[in-house]
C-alpha cells in the first residue's frame, strides 16, 4: 500500500510549480513550523510537530551491566514506533515497516552517539559492574512526511529536558539511587547539538528540497539526511540509495544543513529554557512527584530529644509538666 | 591498552599501505549452478559472496509492482566471519538497515521498468569481515549482476574513507574503523561521476568532510580500473567460447 496516492495531475502540478513556489507556500529551503511541547508531570517526554508530522518521545532510564569491552561507558538505546496511527500503509507491511523504523533509529542513533553528543563515558556507575542505560522512546503519531527530522528533534529535545536520578557509591562500595524527592536528579551531559536535516531529490536529481511533506515525499527519486551542530560539524550523513547525485549537489547540502542546524538549535533550547521557567512559575518541582503524597517536614526535635526532655519533665512539677509533654508528643504525632 | 600508531612517521598505514592506496582485490564470477549470477570477491582480508537470482516470479503477490521489479536484498554476516563468534541474528538492526540501503542503491541503477511484475534477489554474505563490509558487498553484488545479465545504467562501485589523526585515509579495514573516527562508505557511478550512496558517522568539519568524501571517490574510481580491467577478460573469454568474435 502507498503512503498517499497521488493522482497524474497532482504529480504534474507540485513538479511545475516547484519552480516557484511548493505546494504549501513554502520555498525551496524553508522547514515546516515546528512546535515543541512538554509533560507537565514528567521530565523527558516531549510531542515535536513538523507542521502536521507528530512524534513523541520518551526518555527513561534503568541500571544495567556494561556492554562487551566498554565497562566505562553507559549506553543509549533508540527505538522506533511506526504503528498504524502514523499512517494506514504502516498496518500490514511487517517487513517494509519494521525497515523504515530501524532505519530512523540507526540514523538518530548515529547522530547522536556516534558523533559523541551524548557523554557516555558520564553515565557510568560503577566501572566494569554497573552503568546507566538510557532508552529513548519514539513514537510517531502522525506522520505527513519527514517522520525523520521530526523524531530527531523529538528526541534530542527529550535528552536535553530530561533529568536521571542522582546516584551515591557508599563506603562499603554499595550503590544508592536517591529518591527524586531526596536529591534533585542531574541532567545529562551533552556534549552538542546535532541536528538532522533531510533533503528530497526529485526527478534525475537535480531539484532538491528540503523537509518535503505527506505529497512531495511521495514525488522522491531519492533522499539525504544531514546532521549538524551549531558549530558547522557534520555529525551524520545518510544518502540511502536513490537517484544518484553528484558530489557538488551533496556539499552544497551539507552547508545548507549547517544553517539550518543553528536555527532549530535555538528553538530547542529557547524552548527548553521556557520550560524551566514555567516549571519554577508554577512552582512544580524539577521532578515527578504525585499530587497526594504528603510533603515531609522535619520534626523540631528529634524522638530521642523528647524522651529526654520527658524524662527531665517528670522529675519536676508534675502539672507543669504534663503540659509540655503533651504539646511536645502533639506535635510529634501530628500527621504532616 | 597500547596506543595503536595508525600512521607511521614514514606515512604508511598499519598493513603497510599509503592513506590514499585501496587494498588488493580479487574476485571469481559464476560460482553457483542455481543462482542467475553469482560473485566471490575479496577486499584485502574482507571475503563476501554474492548471489542474484532474477528476474524471476514473485514469491510474495501482493508485492509485485504492475511496472517494474522489486528488488529484494539481504545482506548477513557469517557467525565465523569476525574475530569472536557472533551470536546468529540474522534479522539483527544493522544488517536490516545495509540492506535497505544496498536495496536503495540497485533500485535505482537496475533498469527494473524492463521486467515488470518480476522479482531479482539480491543475496550477500560476508565470510570474512576486516573493515568494509558494507562496500565489499555492494562491489561483489554488481559484479553478480553483472554475471546474471540485468541490465543497469553503470557499474556500482563502493568504497570507504575515514579520518584518523587529521589524515584522510581510503579503504579502513577493521583496526582502523575500531580507532572511532569518522567511517564514510560511498557508493558512486563511475561513468556518470553521480554518488548513490552515502554514509557517514561521527564528528567532522565541513573541510574535512569534503577531503574524505573526495578520498572516498577516488577509491572506488581505483576500485573500478581493477573491476573493469578484469571484466574484459572474462567478458572476451566468454565471447571466444561461443566463437561470435567476427
Amino acid at each position: 500500500m502507498d503512503k498517499c496516492v497521488l493522482s497524474t495531475n497532482e504529480r504534474a502540478f507540485i513538479h511545475d510549480t516547484l519552480e516557484q513556489i511548493r505546494i504549501d507556500g513554502r520555498q525551496q529551503y524553508d522547514y515546516r513550523s515546528v512546535n515543541i511541547s512538554f509533560q507537565q508531570e514528567k521530565l523527558g517526554q516531549v510531542q515535536v510537530s513538523l507542521g502536521k508530522t507528530k512524534v513523541i518521545a520518551v526518555v527513561s532510564c534503568d541500571v544495567a551491566a556494561p556492554l562487551g569491552d566498554r565497562g566505562t561507558e553507559g549506553y543509549l538505546l533508540f527505538n522506533t514506533e511506526l504503528s498504524p496511527m502514523a499512517g494506514q500503509h504502516y498496518a500490514k507491511q511487517r517487513n517494509a515497516q519494521s525497515e523504515a523504523s530501524i532505519e530512523i533509529s540507526r540514523v538518530i542513533e548515529r547522530a547522536l552517539r556516534g558523533s559523541g553528543a551524548i557523554d557516555t563515558e558520564a553515565l557510568c556507575i560503577v566501572s566494569g559492574e554497573k552503568v546507566w542505560s538510557i532508552r529513548v522512546d519514539l513514537h510517531v503519531i502522525d506522520d505527513h512526511g519527514n517522520v525523520m527530522d521530526c523524531a530527531h528533534l523529538a528526541a534530542i529535545t527529550a535528552l536535553l529536558h530530561y533529568k536521571r536520578p542522582e546516584v551515591t557509591i557508599g563506603e562499603d562500595g554499595k550503590v544508592t539511587i536517591h529518591e527524586t524527592q531526596d536529591r534533585d536528579p542531574v541532567p545529562l551531559s551533552v556534549h552538542h547539538i546535532p541536528i538532522c536535516v533531510s533533503f528530497g531529490f526529485l526527478g534525475d536529481g537535480t531539484k532538491c528540497l528540503i523537509d518535503p511533506s505527506l505529497k512531495e515525499e511521495e514525488m522522491l527519486t531519492g533522499s539525504m539526511t544531514v546532521a549538524a551542530n551549531t558549530h558547522g560539524q557534520i555529525c551524520a550523513v545518510q544518502k540511502g540509495g536513490g537517484v544518484p547525485v553528484h558530489s557538488s549537489q551533496i556539499l552544497t547540502c551539507t552547508k545548507i544543513a549547517a544553517l539550518k542546524a543553528k536555527d532549530l538549535t535555538d528553538l530547542i533550547e529557547t524552548s527548553i529554557r521556557n520550560d524551566e521557567k514555567q516549571r519554577k512559575f508554577n512552582k512544580l518541582p524539577a521532578y515527578a512527584r504525585p499530587k497526594e503524597a504528603p510533603v515531609k517536614v522535619k520534626p523540631v526535635i528529634t524522638k530521642q530529644e523528647l524522651i529526654d526532655l520527658n524524662e527531665m519533665v517528670d522529675s519536676d512539677d508534675e502539672e507543669e509538666g504534663e503540659k509540655d509533654v503533651v504539646y511536645l508528643q502533639e506535635l510529634f504525632d501530628q500527621d504532616v | 591498552m597500547s596506543k595503536i600508531e595508525f600512521i607511521s612517521p614514514e606515512g604508511l598505514r598499519v598493513d603497510g599501505r599509503r592513506p590514499q592506496e585501496v587494498r588488493k582485490i580479487n574476485y571469481r564470477l559464476n560460482l553457483f549452478s542455481r543462482a542467475d549470477g553469482s560473485a566471490y570477491y575479496e577486499q584485502g582480508n574482507t571475503r563476501v559472496l554474492a548471489a542474484v537470482y532474477g528476474p524471476r516470479q514473485v514469491t510474495r503477490r501482493g508485492a509485485s509492482k504492475h511496472d517494474r521489479a522489486i528488488i529484494n536484498c539481504e545482506y548477513s554476516m557469517a557467525t565465523f566471519s569476525t574475530g569472536e563468534r557472533r551470536k546468529s541474528a540474522k534479522r539483527d538492526r544493522r544488517s536490516t538497515e545495509i540492506s535497505v540501503v544496498i536495496r536503495q542503491t540497485f533500485e535505482s541503477v537496475i533498469l527494473t521498468h524492463l521486467y515488470p511484475r518480476t522479482q531479482i534477489d539480491i543475496f550477500m554474505q560476508v565470510l570474512q569481515a576486516d573493515g568494509g563490509t558494507r562496500c565489499a558487498c555492494i562491489n561483489a553484488a554488481s559484479l553478480a549482476l553483472i554475471d546474471a545479465g540485468i541490465p543497469m545504467r553503470d557499474f556500482v562501485v563502493s568504497c570507504a574513507a575515514g579520518m584518523i589523526d587529521g589524515v584522510a585515509l581510503t579503504d579502513l579495514n577493521y583496526i582502523e574503523d575500531s580507532a572511532g573516527g569518522p567511517d564514510l562508505p560511498l557508493a558512486i557511478l563511475p561513468k556518470q561521476n553521480k554518488i548513490c550512496l552515502l554514509q557517514m558517522d561521527s564528528k567532522l568539519t565541513i573541510e574535512q568532510y569534503e577531503e574524505v568524501m573526495q578520498m572516498a571517490v577516488e577509491g572506488c574510481k581505483q576500485i573500478h580500473a581493477v573491476l573493469d580491467a578484469k571484466l574484459k577478460d572474462v567478458t572476451d573469454q566468454l565471447v571466444n567460447k561461443r566463437k561470435t568474435l567476427l
